[in-house]
């Protein structure tokens, strides 16, 4: 077991979308997570696995403080966000949390290197030790030649790799990614799995959203959802 | 139901039930650009029907009358006119505005009512109480005639005053107040509707009498005999009183009444004109919302197999619905603004060019349906682009989901800027020709060149607020900044209809500053007298009651008056335009006039005898310019003794009207003329006297003594002379201000429609910038910097192209309207207040979207489209 507090901790968590949230008040509220309860604990790799409406955007966004459970309690690095304000919940996410998204999202006004600094620059940190380290991390990823370029300029699979060290340039102890190599060619995916798969350390836990079993063969615990509740953890006996 | 209807019903219907808010400013946009056309429209009707109502209201039976400015027409004239062939019947009339006391009433102040003076021992043909009521309305017409001090008031104004006969009123007259009473009341018909139906009868001889009038009136009426020839009986008129008169029809004063108020009519229109313009740009604005919001909807169509033509048709469709409903709501908003623009607009029309009383403005069915139609063509003409772009709309690119796949068309800005020129130089080719039409003309098409550059100057503005937002402001500004470059088309046309809006502010701001300059310097060194009395109104102007000679005597030998003047200020008819006359001591005014050799533009030097010694005139230079005289030349002017002529010994500088001015000497004037009675006295100061006292002293000597005051009877000090002036020049540029009112609520609904587009355009990545750590705040502030840049652009923009348009309005369509050569005079407190308030209005119009913005949910944000 492991000693340190997990980085990630539910308990009997629920999510019910329905009326404003969907513009669909007079419809049957949806329930996309009916109890979940699990923990990650800090350096693992997961893999969240699951026929699509099985929930587990759902559970990323919650576990990247995006979003707030219906009921049920929800630590992320030992906070609960039930009880965090907006704000805190900001600040949670954009130094403690790295998010890389299916398509991308780069700021199209802005360089590579503009999109790598964004969460130091939210944070009102422009110093050269961000720059360095913003263009550091492009060149972790192979690009620190086209720091200079905007998104429009860069391909497919070059976007994703920014995305991941903008993810990672505030150096923060989860990465969350959905669906990352959902809209890149296998090559390309296969160079950004390797950037992920390298992201995992000791004191940084990875959790990702994937449909792409090679991902998830190289996790070291998969979750499986289905119709909002774990159906299956490979970590669980663990 | 066919294919379209489907898609009409199903698509296009509920999505404008389903964003209310944005269906309802497009709305709006389109009922306000409705109802600015047909308010001014109807405002403008209004006040043309009261113009021709002022043909109508005693001469409605005349085919022909005679004339002869304000200085009138010899009664026995009369007996020449009515035994002229053709002519079957001639009455004189005399017409005054005049103000009314009921004493002992607790209904108001003296208010100002149309006194008629009619002929009742002569052709009774044109009895106004001869409509509709009849001759019973009188049980002693003789014993009426007789009695100067008999009346008789229309319907309404005995309603309002509560008069019936008996009743007891004071009437402003050449003498003071003076008593009358109610013989008995005029049903509502005819004559008696006219001015408002505040009408009261007098016969003509009591009329003469109390109006100063001995042996004149203001015209006489003819009526022809059956078969006889308009123009053939004009003719033999004028043969009968040529030099004691000018024949003319009726409709001709209307015409020139109208003609002479066109400029201001037509600055009306312009400001209609350029609030539809305005209000295409937001129809415009919206529609393009709709595209861009529904870019994936659209795509989903087009996969699904709706054809390009199709969805052309359905935003089309929409187009037509909102403008259905937009023309609808504006036609009676045009309604209620055509009230507020009459009743701004009346007393500077009145005290400028006519003394009426507009009816309430009416809509008509016609300009109804003008409006409407107008509307919904501009709504669907402003729909064309936006919905031409949805149907080309790329089904693969509409789907996509990814930030940067829903970036703006390219603008061409350098042919644009280009095209810009060009119409720059027609501008200057239409300046250099001239004329009211050019000069109009000539603003449209700076509006037209402005808009043009539009594009251009957005893309170098942005260019240097990027750089101050990445040198001086944090990254979310930057970004705010960033989506004006990314959205250029809407951007523009954004910041165009805000720039129209506040460049037609500063236009007019500066054209008035220009007027108020050169006036206010003019003014300052035109009135040297130190107290001014007039009756009647504060200036000599339509509603002045002229005092009797009798009235002199009254201030003569009053102490600490160094030298008093009686003033007589009239509108005369020459070659078929009015000209205003002052006459005055001219020795005495030419010594004392400080500033008087400044405004010299022809002629010799001035001495203070020039005018006395010898029958010679000053002309303004808009007499020179419409009438070609020059310093040297003879005027000939028309006189109750036959023509005159005066010799033109300079050309000077003046403001008093803008049809023409002559100054004259009053010894000149009284013999010329025959006219004593006096609009104005000018009292001079003896060294050391308090203007003040001297004020107190005459009104103390002029006042009838009666109870209830002298309504209507002004004593100024030269210093309220002044502002009283001032007010009246301000008075005929407050039409303006609810026509830039209107543009400036149009381009504000145009502003808070374009942040809310760049909100639902920007959605995702507001939702991606929330996930990554930008705070509420943060969001907020991107929106409001890219709304407040959207302002600044404007204000900068209209700033730069309100100076050529002031130049066109100042000295092109200025000079043709009033043919004064005005030095241009910006106003930089104005203009900067106006820049300000697009600023502030705009960044105040992005709060609603950066609201919205900064409260978006995050994960519904991530999974937009």
């Amino acid at each position: 077991m492991d000693a340190a507090p997990p980085v990630v901790e539910l308990v009997e968590v629920r999510k019910r979308y329905g009326g404003a949230l969907d513009d669909d008040a007079g419809g049957t509220p949806v329930e996309a997570l009916r109890g979940v309860s699990l923990t990650i604990p800090r350096g693992q790799l997961v893999a969240i696995v699951g026929p699509s409406g099985s929930g587990k955007s759902t559970l990323l966004h919650l576990v990247g403080a995006l979003d707030r459970p219906t009921s049920g309690t929800l630590r992320v690095h030992g906070e609960d966000l039930s009880k965090l304000d907006d704000d805190a919940l900001t600040r949670l996410r954009r130094d403690r949390i790295g998010y890389v998204f299916q398509f991308f999202n780069l700021l199209p006004t802005l360089s590579a290197l503009e999109n790598v600094m964004l969460p130091a620059l939210l944070s009102g940190r422009a110093s050269p030790e961000v720059r360095a380290a913003a263009l550091a991390h492009l060149d972790a990823v192979g690009l620190g030649k086209r720091a200079a370029h905007r998104p429009d300029q860069l391909s497919g699979g070059e976007m994703q790799r920014v995305a991941v060290a903008r993810a990672l340039v505030l150096d923060p102890p989860l990465l969350l990614a959905d669906e990352p190599t959902g809209n890149l060619d296998t090559r390309t995916g296969d160079g950004v799995l390797e950037l992920l798969v390298g992201a995992r350390s000791a004191r940084r836990t990875v959790v990702l959203v994937t449909h792409d079993p090679r991902i998830a063969a190289r996790a070291d615990r998969v979750l499986t959802l289905k119709d909002g509740v774990v159906d299956a953890d490979s970590g669980a006996a663990a | 139901m066919s294919g379209l209807g489907a898609l009409v019903r199903f698509v296009s219907l509920r999505r404008i039930t389903a964003a209310p808010i944005r269906s309802l400013l497009t709305l709006l946009g389109v009922a306000l650009g409705v109802a600015m056309l047909v308010g001014m429209a109807a405002a403008n009707a209004s006040i043309l029907g009261a113009f021709g109502e002022l043909v109508d209201r005693a001469s409605g039976k005349a085919a022909l009358e005679v004339v002869q400015g304000e200085v009138g027409v010899d009664r026995d004239l009369v007996d020449v006119v009515a035994t002229a062939p053709g002519v079957a019947h001639a009455a004189a009339v005399i017409e005054q505005t005049t103000y009314l006391d009921v004493p002992g009433a607790a209904s108001g102040p003296g208010e100002r009512v149309l006194v008629l003076g009619v002929d009742l021992l002569g052709d009774l043909f044109f009895l106004p109480y001869a409509h509709g009521s009849g001759e019973d309305v009188l049980a002693d017409p003789l014993g009426f005639a007789n009695d100067p001090r008999a009346l008789l008031v229309g319907a309404t104004l005995a309603r309002e005053r509560g008069l019936g006969p008996g009743s007891k009123l004071r009437l402003r007259t050449a003498t003071g107040m003076q008593e009358f009473h109610v013989e008995a009341v005029l049903t509502e018909a005819g004559p008696s509707q006219a001015f408002g139906g505040r009408v009261a009868v007098l016969s003509i001889d009591a009329a003469a009498l109390a109006f100063a009038r001995s042996g004149r009136a203001d015209r006489i009426d003819v009526a022809l005999a059956e078969h006889a020839s308009v123009d053939a009986v004009a003719d033999a008129l004028r043969a009968r009183v040529a030099g004691h008169g000018t024949v003319e029809r009726p409709s001709r004063r209307g015409e020139q009444i109208a003609r002479m108020s066109s400029s201001f009519q037509v600055g009306l229109q312009v400001s209609s004109f350029i609030a539809l313009l305005v209000g295409m740009f937001l129809i415009y604005n919206s529609v393009s919302i709709a595209v861009a919001e529904r870019r994936r909807e659209i795509g989903i169509l087009r996969a699904v197999g709706v054809s390009r033509r199709r969805v052309l048709a359905v935003f089309l469709a929409e187009a037509v619905v909102l403008g259905t409903l937009g023309g609808a709501l504006g036609v009676p908003l045009g309604g209620l603004l055509a009230r507020a623009v009459v009743a701004s607009v009346q007393p500077s029309v009145s005290r400028f060019y006519a003394a009426i009383a507009p009816p309430s403005p009416h809509v008509s069915a016609r300009l109804a349906l003008a409006g409407f139609v107008v509307g919904l063509a501009a709504t669907v003409a402003a729909a064309w682009f936006p919905a031409r772009s949805a149907a080309h709309t790329d089904p693969v690119a509409a789907m996509r989901r990814d930030i940067h796949a829903h970036a703006g068309g390219r603008v061409p800005t350098r042919w644009l800027l280009a095209a810009s020129g060009l119409v720059a130089l027609v501008v200057a080719w239409l300046a250099h020709l001239g004329g009211l039409l050019a000069g109009f003309v000539g603003i449209g098409l700076v509006n037209l060149a402005a808009a043009l550059a539009t594009p251009a100057l957005v893309v170098l503005l942005h260019r240097v607020a990027w750089r101050a937002a990445q040198r001086w402001f944090g990254l979310p500004v930057r970004l705010g900044i960033d989506n004006v470059a990314r959205h250029l088309g809407r951007s523009t046309l954004t910041v165009a209809a805000l720039m129209l809006a506040a460049m037609a502010s500063m236009t007019v701001a500066s054209y008035r500053s220009s007027f108020m300059v050169s006036m206010s310097r003019w003014v300052e060194q035109s009135i040297p007298a130190d107290v001014i009395i007039t009756a009647g109104s504060t200036l000599a102007d339509q509603h002045s009651v002229p005092f009797a000679p009798e009235m002199l005597p009254r201030l003569q030998g009053m102490e600490g008056v160094a030298y008093l003047d009686p003033v007589r200020f009239v509108t005369l008819t020459h070659r078929g335009m009015r000209i205003e006359m002052l006459a005055l001591g001219t020795r005495n005014y030419l010594t004392r006039a400080p500033g008087i050799g400044r405004q010299v533009l022809e002629g010799a030097p001035i001495e203070p005898g020039v005018l006395a010694d010898a029958p010679r005139v000053f002309v303004s230079e808009n007499v020179r310019a419409k009438l070609g005289v020059h310093a040297g030349d003879t005027l000939e002017l028309d006189t109750p003794a036959g023509p005159r002529r005066f010799e033109v010994r300079n050309v000077v500088v003046d403001y008093s009207s803008d049809q023409g001015f002559v100054l004259i000497d009053t010894r000149w004037f009284r013999d010329a003329w025959k006219d004593e009675r006096i609009d104005g006295f000018d009292l001079y100061a003896a060294p050391g006297v308090d203007p003040e006292a001297l004020a107190a002293d005459a009104r103390r000597r002029l006042s009838s003594g009666a109870a209830g005051g002298d309504s209507g009877l002004y004593v100024m000090t030269s210093r309220a002379f002044k502002t009283e002036i001032y007010s009246a020049i301000e008075q005929t540029f407050e039409v303006t201000r609810a026509s830039e009112l209107v543009a400036l609520i149009v381009a504000l609904l145009g502003v808070i429609g374009t942040m809310l587009s760049a909100v639902l355009d920007r959605v995702r990545e507001i939702g991606v910038l929330r996930a990554i750590g930008a705070t509420r705040r943060q969001i907020a502030v991107a929106v409001l910097a890219e709304a407040t840049f959207l302002g600044l652009a404007s204000a900068l923009i209209a700033v730069v192209a309100s100076i050529p348009c002031t130049a066109v309005f100042v000295s092109v369509v200025g000079y043709a309207a009033t043919g004064w050569h005005v030095p241009l005079a910006f106003d930089p407190s104005a203009m900067t207040r106006f820049a300000a308030t697009i600023v502030g209005f705009a960044a105040l119009a992005g709060a609603l979207p950066a609201r919205h913005a900064a409260r978006l949910e995050v994960p519904r944000a991530l999974a937009w489209e």
